[in-house]
């Protein structure tokens, strides 16, 4: 694989050095404060064609010697219009000037961008962080990861969710990149906030299909998040003081225009302010959670860059000093850009990322449990792009990820008598080589195409299980344990991931894609419980529990309409899964080296049809998104019905199965300081599980399915109205005088209508003490994590 | 306990909302439900065979009659030991002398149950127990959940020998504890197999298993026993006003043990915020077996040796460290 991937190499490499061609390179930027532009234009009229920047804002076109007239466009800022001469290879730096700049009248943005229509990207979803602020947000703190949940194809099961979902995957099947370093819990508070500061985030996009070959180790997704560099001109703080938390983001150069950084914090307070009002809280109790979020950044010179970014968050819930849980995470990244010439750009990254959590109860050194779990994550990527030529672009690299779990450090005291009952750590290695070809093919069609090659091992040193064979559903003996020394592969798993995407261009204005990936995915986040929350587990691949597989498909047609005022397009996708895990009746997750006998195997389906319509000119902008979908899975032991012998499972719906998935966002600038903004949501009730029967044995009254069925019914659906005004401060006072501080307001209603969305059901008996003989009561009861509008005020300042 | 912490504390921190609700349940045909737990007690033992009613009734279950049940030590498959029909579903086992025990420890019992020609068979043994030593009360300073209350504990130890496995129970005042959080299991003196607490005495949160915890209208949680109200040594109170407890020790069998721990997962709901850790429903295995597949059987087969001790919750029973 290796040898050929070289030979592929020398071949482009020499048959293009044969030409006589010239390179235009360079990186775009805000000229405001120095900001690198993601995915901004560069428009050569002469050839009608040309690049977009990648995630540095660096882009790179190499056409034969001429005279040139290039466009620089990028949404929201004014085009500027470059002639050259190009006689030999040119580096042109751009800085482009934002055109959201104080007008008394409405608001003008540069013509917007075509790229829905023109791109050969399909199934991605990118969201500017101008948009995610302006989506009214709970508790008027702006979210990343609640934005996304607006566009078509990504869901949630309801507040109290720390993930979402995309395409009918589960949470662990979605990988989420802060400048490039894997994050594993991307919510604070149990999926109330993420853990993005948006202050600091300046780009976010979505693939939800057709992923290119440089991204993998994940089924359903890739969310690929950007941070900003800092302001390299000027120092400039950003913050908000919001009910919940308060931001204060602060940026600026190191070494003007050549260094900068950034570092933006986050920290909630909603314990200190309920103190008064609840005893809950004394005696050491606190609930908050807070992050870090830093990065610096050096060019050396044009040739050489240099990025540290890091990440620290916390949430904490202290019962009272000795006692409580807490998690977080860390992530450090080191990356350097680097031009080898005019055409060949390269990143290489190296990242640490460590996702703990920890719970401890008991008062003193006497009696005390207290157990911790981690996942450490060691990650060197290489990626190279070369820019052959308008109509060919190359990418190639490579990655490699070691991984080290620790399932369980737990400690008993009892009576001053210590037990320790740890699991020994898991260890195992990820590595991919990865090829891409983006190619434009005459006027219409464009093609990108690549293949991943992944690998996995699973490593010593550690114990590795055999299980004996049972009935699908009861939990197998173990047949043997053995014991692999440090470095030795105990299982090993290869895989060819092929991607290919293609554009057609029916007309100017529309087109057709299709695209087809496999993705394959070589760790599992576990979790028994109705929603993915802190403690569900990462797991690696083992000899029992096989790599995840994905194969999907998707077609699509795009059309915008009126010189890219509206944009609409309208997309199905298929995706087939192997080795998707349930559990047996009975799980034991937490603390079980023996973990991989309670879990079972079998496949999965999603499919689905997304509508997407949007606006973005006038006073009146938006969209509106609608997805149809189901996903379900076939897993020998559950749901298995009337095959009582076999035990063989029939297709049942997923616990994130939401047949419709409506999302309205709307935005109304009312005049030149106030906007409006509401958006409303409308999501299928979630499947569950409810019983037939109630038995009693020894005083104890058990509930019974005896279907032997799963996720046969559905909770009551769930839609919320969400809505907030914005109040932007005076730019200039009342003397006359230009205001250093742009400031506003920003009061948000979530959840207007007050309606008690059902989060799940369940059935239990009534909390009272029965007298021998007597029955108890059963009953059923919803229960809903959000039943209440809740309002909230947040002042955000920028100087 | 542990893995009930969690959610507990949740559900107490964030009432999150919860109505009561009547969904239409679907239907399947009613299982034939078997409850046959027997413990080594001079006493009659019941064997109930019911068929379950639907998830709302609340009615007592209606009992099956004309069934054959026959319990056999695996040594001697040839005396069985009869278990005859007293009341409709009741099949009871007599001992000969009053005080004659069911069972000896050490032996496996294998359940013949004969019903409209179809067999039910199970297959149970009666594990070591060890004994009680002694139950003793301590104060516990004032916390989030509680003001200062008394807390009692039994000590004992387990065997040397991994996999022993108990079921714990409680009589506070005479009333036996059934509520579906104070089902207590434990794997020898710890909560799981992971746990490593072979032959050590039971761990502090297993000791306190004796301990109710009520709510008043208030939700404030009642202190679980009855300060004494200690003067120079002596309770002021009357002694028929003083608590006691009788705490049980049972062994199981690791298939008991497994049984109850899905019972309490899909019984010991914490509800509100703490649903966000709770499993969904699902069965807990049976291990009674019908030679016809399509009928379906819940319940259990479990032949449990007991030891207990109680004791009133005097002045001379407080713990000081």
């Amino acid at each position: 694989m290796k040898n050929y991937l070289f030979t592929f190499l020398l071949f482009v490499v020499s048959f293009l050095s044969g030409q006589e061609n010239y390179t235009i390179n360079g990186y775009i930027a805000d000229a405001n404060d120095g900001e690198s532009l993601i995915g901004a234009t560069v428009f050569i009229r002469e050839i009608s064609g040309g690049n977009a920047t990648n995630v540095y804002g660096f882009y790179s076109i190499t056409i034969p010697p001429g005279e040139y007239t290039i466009e620089y466009r990028y949404i929201g800022y004014t085009t500027q219009i470059k002639t050259i001469s190009l006689r030999t290879d040119q580096r042109m730096d751009v800085e482009l000037v934002s055109d959201q700049v104080v007008l008394e009248a409405v608001v003008v943005t540069a013509e917007p961008e075509d790229v829905n229509v023109s791109g050969v990207e399909m199934s991605t979803a990118e969201m500017s962080i101008e948009t995610i602020r302006k989506i009214p947000s709970f508790l008027g703190e702006v979210d990343v990861i609640k934005s996304l949940q607006m566009l078509p194809g990504v869901s949630s099961v309801g507040e109290g969710s720390s993930g979402f979902n995309v395409r009918g995957g589960s949470v662990g099947q979605n990988l989420v990149i802060l400048d490039e370093a894997p994050v594993y819990n991307t919510s604070h508070m149990l999926g109330f906030f993420s853990v993005f500061n948006p202050d600091a985030v300046k780009d976010v996009k979505l693939y939800k299909g057709g992923i290119p070959p440089k991204f993998g180790g994940r089924i359903a997704s890739i969310l690929d998040i950007r941070m900003k560099e800092g302001n390299s001109k000027k120092m400039e703080a950003n913050g908000g003081i919001g009910s919940i938390f308060s931001r204060l983001a602060i940026e600026g150069p190191l070494k003007k225009e050549r260094s900068s950084f950034i570092l933006a914090g986050r920290r909630s307070y909603i314990d200190v302010l309920a103190k008064p009002f609840t005893d809950a809280l004394d005696g050491g109790a606190a609930l908050y959670f807070y992050d870090l979020t830093a990065k610096a950044n050096y060019n050396f010179s044009d040739q050489d860059r240099l990025y540290l970014s890091g990440y620290f968050g916390r949430d904490v819930f202290n019962f009272d000093e000795s006692q409580g849980i807490n998690w977080g995470s860390k992530t450090l990244a080191l990356r350097w850009n680097h031009l080898y010439n005019q055409r060949l750009f390269s990143n290489l990254t190296f990242f640490v990322s460590d996702y703990d959590y920890e719970l401890a109860f008991g008062d003193d050194n006497l009696d005390r449990f207290e157990w911790s779990s981690n996942i450490t994550t060691l990650n060197f990527k290489s990626e190279f792009t070369y820019f052959i030529n308008p109509e060919s672009e190359l990418t190639f690299g490579g990655e490699v990820i070691k991984y080290q779990f620790e399932p369980a450090n737990a400690k008993g005291v009892s009576l001053g008598e210590v037990t320790k009952f740890d699991l020994p750590n898991k260890h195992a290695l990820e590595y991919a080589l990865h090829v891409g070809n983006e190619q434009k093919i005459g006027d219409k069609t464009t093609v990108l195409y690549g293949l991943r090659f992944s690998g996995y091992d699973f490593l010593g040193p550690g114990n590795y299980f055999e299980f004996g064979d049972t009935l699908a559903g009861f939990r197998p003996s173990v047949d043997r344990v053995s014991t692999a020394k440090k470095g030795v592969s105990i299982q090993n798993y290869l895989n060819l991931e092929p991607r290919v995407s293609m554009k057609y261009s029916l007309t100017t204005s529309a087109s057709v894609k299709a695209s087809y990936n496999r993705t394959v995915q070589y760790i599992h986040l576990i979790s028994n419980t109705t929603a993915s929350n802190p403690l569900d587990i990462w797991t690696p691949s083992t000899n029992n529990l096989q790599p995840q597989i994905g194969d999907q498909v998707a077609v699509g047609l795009f059309k915008n309409f009126k010189d890219n005022d509206f944009e609409t397009s309208a997309e199905i996708y298929y995706r087939e899964t192997q080795n998707q895990s349930d559990y047996i009746d009975g799980a034991e997750l937490f603390i079980n080296e023996e973990i991989e006998g309670d879990l079972l195997s079998g496949i999965g389906r999603a499919y689905g049809f997304e509508l997407y319509a949007k606006k973005n000119e006038g006073r009146v902008t938006g969209w509106v998104s609608y997805t149809l979908a189901k996903t379900e899975l076939k897993i020998d032991g559950v749901n298995f019905q009337e095959n009582q012998e076999t035990r063989e499972g029939k297709w049942y719906p997923a616990r994130y199965d939401q047949t419709h998935n409506l999302k309205v966002a709307a935005f109304y600038e009312l005049n030149a300081r106030t906007s409006l903004s509401a958006n409303f949501s409308y999501l299928t009730g979630t499947p569950t599980t409810f019983p037939t029967h109630r038995y009693e044995v020894q005083g104890m009254t058990i509930p019974e399915n005896a279907n032997d069925s799963r996720n046969n019914l559905r909770i009551p659906d769930y839609h919320r109205l969400d809505f907030s005004i914005t109040r932007q401060g005076r730019k200039v006072s009342k003397k006359g005088k230009v205001r250093k501080n742009q400031d506003s307001w920003v009061i948000t209603f979530y959840n207007l209508y007050n309606r008690k969305n059902p989060f799940s059901i369940y059935f239990a008996q009534q909390d009272e003490r029965y007298q021998p003989g007597e029955l108890p009561v059963t009953e059923g009861r919803q229960v809903s994590i959000l039943g209440s509008i809740v309002p909230s005020f947040t002042y955000n300042f920028h100087f | 306990m542990k893995k009930l912490f969690l959610p507990f504390v949740v559900a107490v921190l964030f009432s999150g909302c919860e109505d009561v609700i009547d969904p239409g349940l679907p239907e399947a045909d009613d299982p034939i439900v078997v409850d046959a737990w027997l413990y080594r007690k001079a006493e009659p033992q019941t064997i109930s065979i019911t068929r379950a009613n639907a998830y709302f009734d609340q009615n007592t279950p209606q009992g099956i009659s004309g069934a054959t049940v026959n319990v056999y030590d695996a040594d001697d498959l040839s005396s069985p030991l009869p278990f005859l029909e007293e009341e409709p579903g009741k099949y009871v086992w007599n001992p000969i002398n009053p005080s004659d025990s069911f069972g000896s420890v050490g032996q496996t019992y294998v359940l013949d149950i004969e019903l409209n020609g179809d067999h039910f068979n199970s297959v149970s043994s009666m594990n070591r127990v060890p004994k009680v030593d002694s139950i003793t009360w301590r104060l516990e300073p004032e916390n989030a959940f509680f003001d200062d209350a008394y807390f009692g504990e039994f000590w004992a130890r387990d065997f040397a020998g991994e996999g022993d496995v108990y079921w714990i129970k409680t009589w506070k005042n005479g009333e036996f504890l059934s509520k579906p959080h104070e089902i207590f299991i434990a794997y020898d003196a710890g909560f799981s197999e992971d746990g490593n607490a072979d032959g050590l005495t039971f761990i502090q949160p297993i000791r306190d298993a004796m301990n109710p915890f009520d709510q008043d209208e208030d939700n404030n949680f009642l202190p679980p026993y009855k300060d004494p109200l200690c003067e120079n040594g002596l309770s002021t109170l009357p002694r028929e006003e003083l608590d006691s407890a009788y705490v049980e020790i049972n062994s199981i069998t690791y298939e008991a043990y497994f049984f109850l721990f899905q019972v309490q997962l899909q019984t010991n709901r914490p509800g509100g915020f703490g649903e966000l850790f709770s499993t969904p429903l699902a069965n807990s295995n049976s291990n009674i077996f019908s030679d016809d597949s399509d009928q379906k059987i819940v319940g259990f087969f479990c032949t449990s040796a007991v030891s207990g001790l109680g004791r009133k919750f005097d002045c001379d029973a407080v713990f000081e460290d």
